[in-house]
This record gives structure tokens, sequence and C-alpha cells, in this order.
């Protein structure tokens, strides 16, 4: 394996510059996940320690082994949607050490909206599914609802991706034999008692916990009866005279000690075997990053340096170097697992594309897990090119990402517009983990792009009519609302707050958060019984 | 990360700061600490705390851990996950409040008169089904006040078979020892 | 000289014994019982012999086993260390029947000086000063009344078959006699198996001052100068030093002599101690004759540079004294500190377990007999003493700083020590003083707690290994195929 060089000047005044506009902008990062993981009313918090309830974080501090990580998965869902102040769309999920075992942990945080359920949430829970059933990790649930957010059933309840998918996606996790745990420290009603039931084993808080289709309200208006949510569905009921529920819990803290002592009786997994090496630090600063990679993406740099300081010992063995120079892509090892990795210096071409699909076929028949790193404009357009087929080179490289099999991992540090998303693995395409560094932009393409565009037809249309085009006027009025809604619409946070990524992330983390997501997704075997792709239009 | 460690029957507020370069920043209570650190190995470390530099052997016990400095030990807990490790008491198991059977059996011995003061826990009536006794224990202290069937009955879930005056005195008791348990909990 | 020792014992003095039998090119056997199979005396000898279950009738003090296996391993002598047969005047007895030359005095002595009243009677007889006493040991209650009376109130009641505080009482005015005296017989009938009581004086504040003797078998009897052992909890030693802050060079001269002739009136041979007690006025009473090596023999050993087992061992061999009274020179001041396993909160009962990490304190006049490793259980059967920690250095207060600061280096982990309480009674004014009489602790430190001045560092440290140290390890389900997972070595890293 080569090291590679690093030709960045780190006194240099554009460094500096970089780098303090990015120091910033992870600052602001810092800031906003702190706002959402800590800014709850006042009464909302009284109102739970009157319950006897303990806050969600202190739950997860109970629940997982003390100095472990904690990959939390979308953060900031829901950053700024409804009244502003749903973080995290409601619940805490992420992915941790509980007795020594990877385990994907849902958690409600009864402190907003009591838990309420909003369609972001939703969302929320589908995707740690999909992450179970992807990666077979068995998931613990903490539930504490007060059931879905009403004046926005519309979204929450009727289609194919909403609340419903949630219990199919259960009995399709039972299926597949992967453990769910769900604690009841809170009401779980209608919809939200099937998650309990759809379980493996539940552990039924007394007291508090409470399971039932219909709640007392409900109960009174449509028989008369009237009945304590206790009464209705509590420990007791559960426990001793239905059998709903397998474990009694006489507060959340015992609760969480019988999770763990579940979670303790589950067998060791095997893991994916991937022939490893010893971890090694790469030799360059993490931090670096921040004067290398532009908050302007327009600005172009080398991705080889990015590489550089996140896989181990800054070593890459570079695959075709000199064809297809636009895209960049090679074996490294990250945390001493085998990767290869894509990265993009600049727009893809026929000859990067197609290197990047020989590529993806090596790694996929190898079994060696795919890492890109996005920063794609798009693919090259233009008559000459055109004509050269970059239409089917492009498509060559989308199969092949379709297709492969290896767990693959994206993380988006500049920009994702158009094709060049589909190509590089963009959501769509089912990387086990996406991540977006806080200077990312997302869209079909760039906001200035987006208005020349509109602004090229409408001259197009006043020359067909006979009109004079635009004056500089006119052109602005077009393209500032593009530019603004691209702005707001395409920035980190709001694909985060959308899910359309499982995190924004500080680019320091970023080999620590692809080693611990590459160790979870090993959960889950790399099949090769499946083996092949779409067929390539040559 | 925070802490709360219970050390020489106290409990410590701890907000630790640990960084990569073998500094520590700790704020213990009130007070602030910067230490500097080194691990020797698995059983010692060394730490420099505000300029005294001292070793600090260590082992792991079943309750916590054993911190020796200059010759006195502590044993620290960590007060979260003692919580979590202590068995709980479930609050008194219940005896069922009537003296019914729990399937459809026969009455085969009745081990008590009326009038007989009885014992919280003490059987009183043996019925059988399915080739299995029953031995149905009275609820409470009291006094049997009337005996409703007889040996050779055919006796159903629900039917009550004897009734059990209880004694006063018991339900007061019953009561404080309800809510000793509450406390103790 | 012995081509192979049996040492009829186990610990630390076992450890000692086998250190100098080494030097002298002399073959060491061990004895063990089932608790001890690991214990490090069995690891250090050359030959280990199995004696059977852990409780000491069944092993430690059976006689006819330690014979055999003295027999069946051709040891031509044994040294019975202290404690357990070491004053058993059968025991030597059966030894010398059994052609085993026994490393301590003759069967006669051990008799004689075993029975406190034969021994008092010994002492009168050859001009020792003795403690207003009775002669002989007495049942009747009455006479019992009548010889405290002649004596003068306090009384001490003693038993006549042991020591160590067992079957001892204090009596301060005659009305509490009779149940005092019914509890020390009952007390000293289960320790020695004989509840014969006898009576002293009480002497107040008076000062535990001991002679080191050696005889050999050719009529040369030495002494090696004292120890002071006032330092005591409950009739038991822990703390030891010499010389003793009470005892000018005259009365040094004086007892010294005393000590001699006691040793040469009860026809002793080998090593022994004279114990004295010396009372406020400087005045000084024969109390007891140990006849055998000390716990505490170390100290002598630093200030004098004579290694006491040596001497036992080649005067067993016939040899004569190389040296002369004359050539017995002290210099400068050694202390010794017993380190059980033993709470200092909870009474001082024994606290046995597994020693997790030991960290042995080491630097110039520092000696440390230990027979404890890191990673050995301390077995409940037995007296839970881990080491002796013993300082030599010019001067008192230079001596007491060494052992300060060797108290404060020395970790044990796992078991609980007596180490923040002796570090406290070092420190104390009254004992920087010298003011070491044996109502010491009781009076300093009956209601001793240890002050916590290190609970932040403690928590410091502990942080700093859990974070730092990455105990997750421990816990982590490992898989096959996954030799380092991230999962593990990270830490808290929480982004």
């Amino acid at each position: 394996m080569d090291i590679i060089e690093s030709k960045i000047d780190t006194n240099s005044g554009d460094y500096k510059k970089k780098y303090s506009a990015m120091e910033s902008l992870v600052a602001d990062l810092k800031k906003e996940l702190k706002k959402a993981r800590d800014e709850r009313p006042q009464k909302d918090i009284d109102r739970l320690a009157a319950q006897g309830k303990m806050p969600v974080r202190k739950k997860l501090d109970l629940l997982l082994d003390r100095n472990t990580p904690f990959l939390e998965i979308a953060p900031l869902a829901a950053r700024g949607m409804y009244d502003g102040k749903v973080h995290a769309a409601g619940l805490v999920s992420g992915i941790g050490i509980v007795e020594g075992r990877e385990v994907l942990v849902v958690a409600s945080d009864a402190t907003i909206k009591g838990g309420a359920v909003y369609p972001m949430g939703v969302k929320k829970n589908l995707r740690c599914q999909t992450i179970c059933m992807e990666n077979r990790l068995p998931m613990v649930n903490l539930l504490d609802s007060a059931g879905a957010y009403l004046p926005l059933q519309s979204e929450i309840f009727p289609d194919i991706d909403d609340g419903g998918r949630i219990f199919y996606n259960q009995a399709v996790i039972s299926k597949m034999g992967i453990p769910q745990i769900t604690a009841v420290m809170g009401l779980c009603t209608a919809g939200g008692a099937y998650v309990p039931a759809m379980s493996d084993e539940v552990v039924h808080v007394k007291g508090t916990g409470a399971i039932f289709l219909g709640g007392p309200p409900l109960v009174k208006a449509a028989t008369g009866e009237e009945v304590t949510a206790d009464q209705l569905g509590g420990a007791e009921v559960h426990c001793i005279e239905s059998g709903v529920s397998d474990y009694f819990a006489e507060d959340d803290a015992h609760a969480i000690a019988i999770v763990r002592k579940i979670v303790g009786t589950l067998p060791k997994n095997e893991k994916a075997r991937l022939t490893m090496r010893e971890p090694k630090a790469p030799i360059y600063d993490a931090k670096e990053i921040y004067g290398i990679v532009s908050e302007d993406l327009k600005i172009p740099y080398d991705c080889r340096e990015v590489i550089a300081r996140i896989v181990d010992g800054s070593e890459f063995l570079e695959f075709k170097e000199l064809y297809g120079p636009t895209l960049v892509c090679g074996f490294a090892y990250i945390h001493g697992y085998p990767v290869g990795i894509l990265g993009n210096n600049g727009i893809l071409f026929s000859d990067s594309a197609l290197k990047a699909t020989q590529f993806i076929q090596i790694c996929d028949r190898r079994k060696i897990p795919l890492v890109f790193l996005q920063n794609i404009n798009g693919y090259i357009i233009g008559r000459q090119y055109e004509r050269l087929g970059i239409t089917k080179d492009g498509h060559k490289m989308v199969n092949a990402v379709s297709t492969c099999t290896v767990p693959k991992f994206t993380v988006i540090i500049g920009a994702s517009f158009g094709a060049g998303n589909y190509g590089m693995c963009g959501r769509a395409y089912s990387p086990r983990f996406l991540w977006m560094w806080p200077n990312a932009q997302i869209g079909v393409m760039g906001g200035e792009q987006a208005a020349g565009v509109l602004i090229t037809l409408k001259n197009d249309q006043n020359a067909k009519a006979g009109l004079p085009p635009l004056t500089a006027e006119e052109e602005a009025f077009i393209r500032m609302p593009i530019a603004e809604a691209a702005k707001k619409e395409g920035d980190a946070y709001y694909s985060t707050a959308n899910i359309w990524d499982d995190g924004v992330i500080d680019p320091v983390d970023t080999r620590n958060i692809l080693g611990l997501a590459i160790s979870a997704a090993l959960n889950a075997p790399i099949r090769d019984d499946v083996t092949g792709f779409g067929i390539f239009r040559m | 990360m925070d802490y709360n460690l219970k050390i020489g029957g106290q409990i410590l507020p701890v907000e630790a700061d640990l960084k990569d370069d073998g500094t520590l920043l700790a704020r213990i209570g009130e007070k602030s600490f910067t230490t500097r650190y080194q691990i020797i190995s698995e059983k010692q470390i060394h730490i420099d705390v505000e300029g005294i530099g001292m070793n600090v052997y260590l082992a792991d016990n079943d309750d916590g851990k054993l911190i020796n400095i200059h010759g006195t030990t502590y044993l620290v807990q960590d007060a979260d996950t003692l919580e979590r490790s202590g068995t709980r008491k479930r609050s008194s198991k219940e005896l069922p409040q009537e003296i019914t059977p729990p399937m459809p059996s026969v009455v085969e011995c009745i081990m008590v008169a009326e009038g007989d003061v009885v014992e919280k826990g003490q059987s009183v009536i043996m019925v059988s089904a399915m080739k299995m006794e029953v031995k149905l224990q009275a609820p409470f202290k009291g006094k049997v006040l009337k005996i409703n069937v007889a040996e050779g009955d055919k006796v159903m879930p629900g039917q009550i078979l004897m009734d059990i005056e209880r004694e006063e005195e018991d339900e007061r008791k019953t009561q404080e020892e309800i809510t000793q348990e509450k406390e103790k909990i | 000289m012995f081509e192979k020792i049996l040492i009829a014992n186990r610990g630390e003095i076992v450890v000692r014994i086998i250190a100098t039998c080494r030097e002298m090119g002399i073959k060491t056997v061990a004895v063990y019982s089932d608790a001890d199979r690991s214990a490090l005396h069995v690891l250090e000898a050359d030959e280990a012999v199995y004696l059977g279950p852990s409780a000491p009738a069944e092993s430690y003090l059976n006689m006819d086993k330690i014979i055999a296996a003295a027999k069946q391993t051709g040891a031509q002598a044994i040294h019975p260390g202290y404690g357990f047969l070491a004053e058993n005047y059968l025991f030597v007895q059966r030894c010398k029947d059994d052609g085993i030359v026994f490393i301590g005095p003759p069967a006669q002595a051990v008799r004689d000086l075993g029975d406190k009243t034969v021994a008092r009677q010994t002492m009168i007889n050859s001009g020792v000063p003795v403690i207003p006493g009775m002669m002989q040991a007495e049942a009747d209650p009455d006479v019992l009344m009548k010889e405290a009376e002649l004596i003068g109130y306090p009384v001490l009641i003693k038993a006549a078959a042991g020591g160590g505080g067992k079957g001892m009482r204090i009596v301060h005015s005659a009305g509490d006699l009779r149940e005092a005296t019914e509890s020390a017989s009952r007390e000293a009938k289960s320790a020695f198996g004989n509840g014969a009581i006898y009576l002293e004086k009480y002497l107040h504040q008076p000062r535990h001052v001991e002679f080191q003797i050696l005889a050999d078998a050719h009529g040369n009897v030495i002494h090696l100068l004292e120890r002071e052992c006032s330092i005591q909890r409950r009739h038991q030693k822990i703390i030891e030093e010499t010389p003793s802050t009470a005892l000018t060079p005259k009365l040094r001269e004086e007892m010294g002599k005393a000590a001699v002739a006691a040793a040469r009136a009860s026809n002793y041979v080998n090593a022994g101690t004279v114990e004295f007690l010396v009372d406020h006025d400087g005045k000084f009473y024969f109390l007891e004759v140990n006849t055998r090596l000390q716990v505490e023999h170390p100290i002598t050993e630093m200030i004098t540079g004579i290694d006491l087992v040596r001497q036992q061992i080649e005067i067993a061999a016939g040899n004569p004294l190389k040296f002369s009274q004359a050539d017995i020179v002290g210099r400068g001041h050694a202390m010794e500190c017993r380190i059980y396993a033993e709470d200092p909160l909870s009474a001082f009962l024994p606290s046995p377990g597994k020693i997790h990490f030991l960290n042995e304190p080491k630097g110039p006049g520092i000696r440390n007999d230990s027979g404890v490793y890191s990673g050995y259980t301390v077995p409940m059967e037995y007296d839970p003493i881990l080491s002796k920690l013993i300082t030599h250095a010019e001067s008192r207060q230079e001596c007491i700083n060494r052992m300060s600061r060797a108290l404060k280096d020395y970790a044990v982990l796992g078991v609980l020590t007596p180490i923040p309480f002796l570090k406290d009674i070092l420190s104390s004014e009254a004992f920087i003083k010298g003011e070491t009489y044996t109502d010491f602790i009781d009076k300093h430190f009956a209601e001793w707690h240890p002050a916590m001045e290190g609970v932040d560092l403690a928590c410091i440290a502990y942080i700093v290994d859990t974070m730092a140290n990455h105990r997750a390890k421990n816990n982590f389900i490992q898989t096959d195929g996954e030799s380092y997972s991230p999962w593990q070595t990270l830490g808290n890293f929480r982004p």
C-alpha cells in the first residue's frame, strides 16, 4: 500500500480561510445537536418527573454499557418542521452496545409533545427498521408515546410507507430471526399497542406502562365504560391476565435492568468475515480536512487529501490512477476493515464512470465493502459526450451500484446533484448508512444551474413569441427564488430534517463513524448466493 | 461523560472530559481539576493532578473498583449502574383473596372447623383434580366463619368454599408492611 | 551442617527461613494443607509435603504427620517457626525421640518456661525481678480473693497455659473479681485447653520491652539487645521498634544481664526472647520467656546485622556462637509494622479474599517479609498475616519517616489492611514523642476513622481508568474474524 502524500500547505491563507469557515459550520452543527438534545419545555420535564418516569437520555445511560460508543441515527430529524419544537421527531434512536452486543435502540422522548408520533417520527422509525433488517441488528424499543399526532393523521396513517408499515416490518423482522425487545414505559395506544405485541419480549412497567387498542376516552365514548389507563391495560392486566406482556417491572430503572438481562441471553451473532488488518490511525491530522474542503462547492480540491485523513495509515492503493482521473478509487483499510473507496475530483465522464463500474465489480467479487465520498455535480453533458455514450456509461455505473451485494456506505462531503448522486450511491441506492457533512448540498441540480436552465427556457420562449430576451432585472427575478429554494431545500440541515440521511456529522468523526458502521453492518452476512448485476448496456 | 461516584459513604457527581492527548478535565462537585494521565499497565496508572504526580494502583472488584493512592485503598462505585444491578423485591406476592379452587375439582379434605382462628398462609382446605392435590390457603389472619362445602363435593372456580373473617389488627399491620416495603424500595 | 531442613509452619516465616537455608546451601522442605496448596512458602521450597485438610489439628498441629513428612523427605532437622508447634514440648520430645534435630531449645526448657507459674518460680530463684503475683495457678475463688488483696488492686488475671491476650482480664476492685476469674478461665480453656489462671499485679502504663537471647550448646549465652513492643491492640502487637525509648544505657545493661540470667537459669539453648514490663519508675519485671523465634525478630537483625535464623541453625548443628556479648552493637533504629488482612474499621476483623494487586515498598533500609503475592487468595482458616514491613534508619525520627513512606508505597488491592491505621499511628504526636505505653491504642486511637483525604483523587483515577483503559473490552462479545472492533476501542464516542 502506498501512503498518500499530502500536498496541503497548512500555513496558506487559503487553508486558513477554509479552516475557519468549516470550523464555524461544525460549531453550528454542535449547537444544533445540543439544542435538539437538550431543549425541552420545563413543564414537560416536570410532568415526567411527577409521573415517576425517567428522562430518555438517562434511560439510555442505564441501558447502554458504560463507556461505549453510541451512534445516533438522525438526531436532527424534523428540525424546523411542525412548530420547530419536535426535536429528533420525538425519538432518540441509534446503535449502541448493550451487554456487549450491538443493538439498535429506539426510545420515545416523552418530553416532546408527550411522545406523540409525527409523520417524521414514523419515517424515522421505518428507517431504523430498515437498518435493522439490512444489518441484522437486534432492536430494543423503549416506548412512551401519547399516540399519533392526529391533526397530521393523513400523513401518518394510510400509505404504504406510513404507520402501518412499522408493524408489517416488525413481523418480517421477526421472521428473519432478528430479536425485538420492547419496554412499555408509558402509553402504547391503538397502533402503538402493536409495537409491543409484535415484539419477541415485552417488559411492562407498573403504574405508568399501558397497552390498549383503545384508550379510556375512546372506550368511554364507545361503550360508556369508565376505566383508568392502568385498569384498562396496565402491567397487572397484561402480565397476569392477558399474557400480552412478559416481564413485570417496578419502575423504569427496573425495566431497563430486565431489558439488559434479556439482551444478555441473546446468542452471539456470527459476523461476516472480512480479512482484517491491525488498525492504524491516519498519519495526518483529521482536523486538516477543515482547511481542505470548501464551503463554496465550486472550489475544487484533491479528494485524495480527504481520503488520506480517513484511512488507516493514510495508505491507499489507487486503482486505474491514470484513467478517468475525475473519479478516484482504490483500496484501503478503515479501522482495520478492508474497503473500496470512491471519491470525486470533478464531474463524471465516460472513462471515470467505466472505471467506477469495473472497480465496483472487483470489490463486489472480493467482498470488500464500498465507501462513497460524494462530491459530485453530475455527469458531463454536451453533444460530443452524448455521442460517445455518456448516458449508457452512466447507466453502467448506476447498474453496478444498484445490484452489487457488498455493504455500501456513503458520506456526502460536498455536492450531491443529479445523476451524480445516483452513480455515487445516494440514498435511493440503499447504502447501509448515509451521512452528510455540514457543507453538503443536495438537489436535482445546483441552484445556479437550475436558474440558468429556467432563464434559458424563458428566453427561448420569448424568442419564439417574438419577445425580447430577459433583462438583468427579470433574470434576477427568476434567479432569486430558485436560488433561495435550492439553498433552503438543498442544505444538509434540510436533508437531515427530512431523514434523507442518517445524520450530519463533523468531518473529523468520519473515520470513527465509518468504522462503527462497517462493524455493525457485518452482523448481516455478505450474500454470495446472489451474484451478478443487471445487464450492462455496452 | 457524567458519573455519580459512590465513595466512602458519599455520592459525588463528576463531569469528565477525557481527551486523547492524555489530559482529563474533571469537575467533582464544585471543584475543577486538570489532570495529565498515563496508562502504565492494566493495574497501574500515573496521574499528575494540578502539578502533583502520583502512581495509582487499581483493580476491579465485583462491586466496584479498588483504588490505592499513597497506601490508602478506596472502593469507588458507579452509583448509576449500582441502581440497575440491585435485585428487585416484588411487593408482597398476594395470596388469592378468596378461598376458591383454581379449576373444577373435588373437595378432598377440610382442615379447619368453623370458629377456628387461622394464620395468614395457613392451609385450610385441600381439593384435587387431574390427579393433583392443591392446598388452598387463608389470605389473612382471621376466624373461620362458615364452611360452605363438604368433603366429596364437586366445586368450580369462582365458588367460595369458605368464609374467613379478617382479624382487624391484621389489616392495620398489613398496611404498615406495605408502607414499609414501599419505603425500602 | 544439615543437608535438609523441614519447616513446620506456613506463610511468611517459612519464606524467611527458606531464604537463609538457601544461602547456607541447605535444602528445604515445606508442608502444606488444602488451603495452602498455592501458598508462597510451598512455591519457594525445594520440596513440599501435603499434610491434609486445612484445620490446624489435621495439618500444622499434627505431630505425626509432620514427623512423617520429615522422615519421608530425609530432613535432618525441623524448624518450627513461631506459633503452631513451636512451643509444644511434646513435639520437641518427639523430634528427639525420632532422631530429628529440633531447631530450638530442649524439651525441658520449653516445658518449664511454657508453664507461666514454673517460669516465675525459676526467675525468682535466679534473682530476676518478677511482677508481684501468684506462684501458681489457682481455681478457688476465695484463695484468689485473698491473693488479690495481697498483691493490691488493680490485678491482672492471666492464663497459665498461654498468652496472646487470651484468658486475660484486668480487675480494678474486689467486687469484679469473681466474675472476671470465671470468664477468664473459660476463655483460657477454650484457647489452650487449660483453664488454669493466676493473678499478677497490673502495672500502670507499663512498657513492654523484650530482650533477644542466643544460647549455644556450649554454655555461651548472650543477648542481642531489646525490642519495644508496646503498641498493642487487644494484647496483639502491631508495631515493634528497637532501641526502646524507655531504656537508658544503664537500664539496658541491667535488663540484658537479667535476660541472660533468665536464660541460664532455665538451661536454655538456641534463640529465645525474655519479655519484661518496665514501669514509669524504670523498674522492670520479668513477664515470660518465649522459647522460639519471634515474629518481630527482623528488627533485631537490622540493628545488629546478625541473621538470627542462621544462628539458630548453627546452634542446632552444635556449633558454638562465633561472637561474644561485647561484639553485639546496635546501630541506628529499626521498626516493624505487621500487615494483616484485616478491616481496621470493623474492629479489625479478618478480611480474607483474593489479592488482586500487590505493590511492595522498596528502597534503602526497607525490608518486607512477605508470605503473599499478587493473585493469591488469602485463606480464612489461618491468621491473616500478609507481611511484616521493617525499616531501618539512622535515628528514630528518620526511621518513622522511612516507615511512613514505605506504608504509603504499599499497595494492597483486594483485601483490607490496617495500613491507613498504621500511618496515622506513626504520624501521631504521642508516637513521635515516644510515649508508647501498652495502653497507647486505647488512649489515642480507640475511635479511629480513616481520613478520606484522597477522595477526589480516587474519583479522578476512576475516571481515567474507566475511560482511558477501555475496560469495556472485557464485556464485549467478540466474534471470530473481527479482531479489533471500533465498538470496543472507541470508548465513549458519541458524535
